[in-house]
């Protein structure tokens, strides 16, 4: 957060955004049954919001000195990521589901927000608080006008302004803004899922709360004699209710 | 026969994967070996329990049965 206002100032002296891609830096907190606290990197460009999560950021971002227009992600582990594609109203997401990586795609999801009153300075950065409903959960998001991309971690869009903050009201997911950086245009190399299968939002909602999650292997590997019986956990996930299940 | 007679706890693959956790015990009556599975996604939160059981005559085979579970999982 420190470095908020050296950004800020930094974003007001370039050009304006139209032609600047933009990188904000997350801190991810996942309150959760085994709490994980994540890096993640937002990369904003004309038309595009490409969001990294769950490697260190430093190891992210590989600006180059001998070609700034460079930029690589390394996959270490199990990195995921949601691509907005604005032209096309597209969201492409690698999610890990039971421990095999998926390409989910879908249409950018409506998110009614609800804009109040309350304004709060992040850092020299004057936010505004919005209210979300959306696939399950609550939240609350501070977001600056300052900065006037449509774009937040995650999923997260629709606000007139860049997301700073945004927690669910359970405390159990949070996503925080640590640094903002404006670069030159560079390409994006997100982490390879070529043999990653292709779902839909119902098969991501079966696959991760429904299928039994006892791998095939293992039962067709038992030992004679052995039996297996599967209980899912409940929906602890980020979405929790899906648009055909209201 | 001892109610529990071993407990692991063993964390599968590397940074944000899969994680898996597993208890083992013998029944009093029966010599029925349990293997629980409790499966994380990469946000830490539990996305299920797999509970693999096997009769078995004595802790050493159940320990092996546990094993077998375990290998299958790659945790050994």
């Amino acid at each position: 957060m420190k470095t908020y206002c050296t950004y800020i100032m930094l974003l007001f002296t370039c050009l304006g955004f139209a032609q600047q891609d933009l990188n904000v830096k997350y801190k991810v907190y996942y309150n959760t049954d085994r709490p994980t606290t994540k890096d993640a990197l937002l990369h904003i460009r004309p038309n595009e919001y490409v969001y990294i999560e769950g490697v260190n950021t430093e190891a992210l971002v590989k600006l180059s000195k001998e070609d700034d227009n460079f930029l690589s992600v390394q996959s270490r582990g199990s990195v995921t990521y949601n691509q907005i594609d604005l032209k096309n109203d597209t969201i492409t997401s690698k999610v890990n589901i039971k421990g095999s990586d998926y390409i989910l795609e879908e249409k950018i999801p409506k998110m009614d927000w609800t804009i109040t009153n309350k304004i709060k300075n992040i850092e020299g950065i004057i936010s505004k608080e919005a209210i979300l409903k959306f696939r399950g959960r609550s939240y609350t998001a501070w977001f600056t006008e300052e900065i006037p991309v449509s774009a937040g971690p995650w999923k997260f869009n629709g606000l007139p302004g860049l997301i700073l903050e945004i927690t669910d009201h359970t405390n159990r997911y949070t996503w925080q803004a640590i640094s903002i950086e404006q670069n030159k245009e560079v390409n994006l190399l997100l982490p390879d899922c070529d043999d990653c299968n292709k779902i839909d939002l119902r098969t991501f909602c079966y696959l991760r709360y429904e299928k039994n999650n006892s791998q095939g292997s293992v039962l067709r590997n038992l030992p004679r004699g052995g039996s297996a019986l599967y209980t899912p956990g409940p929906r602890n996930g980020i979405e929790t209710l899906f648009e055909w299940e209201n | 026969m001892k109610k529990i007679l071993i407990m692991f706890a063993l964390i599968a693959g590397t940074m944000g994967s899969f994680a898996n956790t597993t208890e083992t015990r013998v029944s009093d009556d029966l010599d029925n070996c349990i293997v629980t599975v409790t499966h994380y996604d990469s946000q830490g939160n539990v996305t299920g329990t797999s509970v693999y059981s096997s009769f078995q005559p004595n802790l050493l085979s159940c320990q092996n049965f546990a094993h077998q579970v375990k290998k299958l999982y790659n945790m050994e």
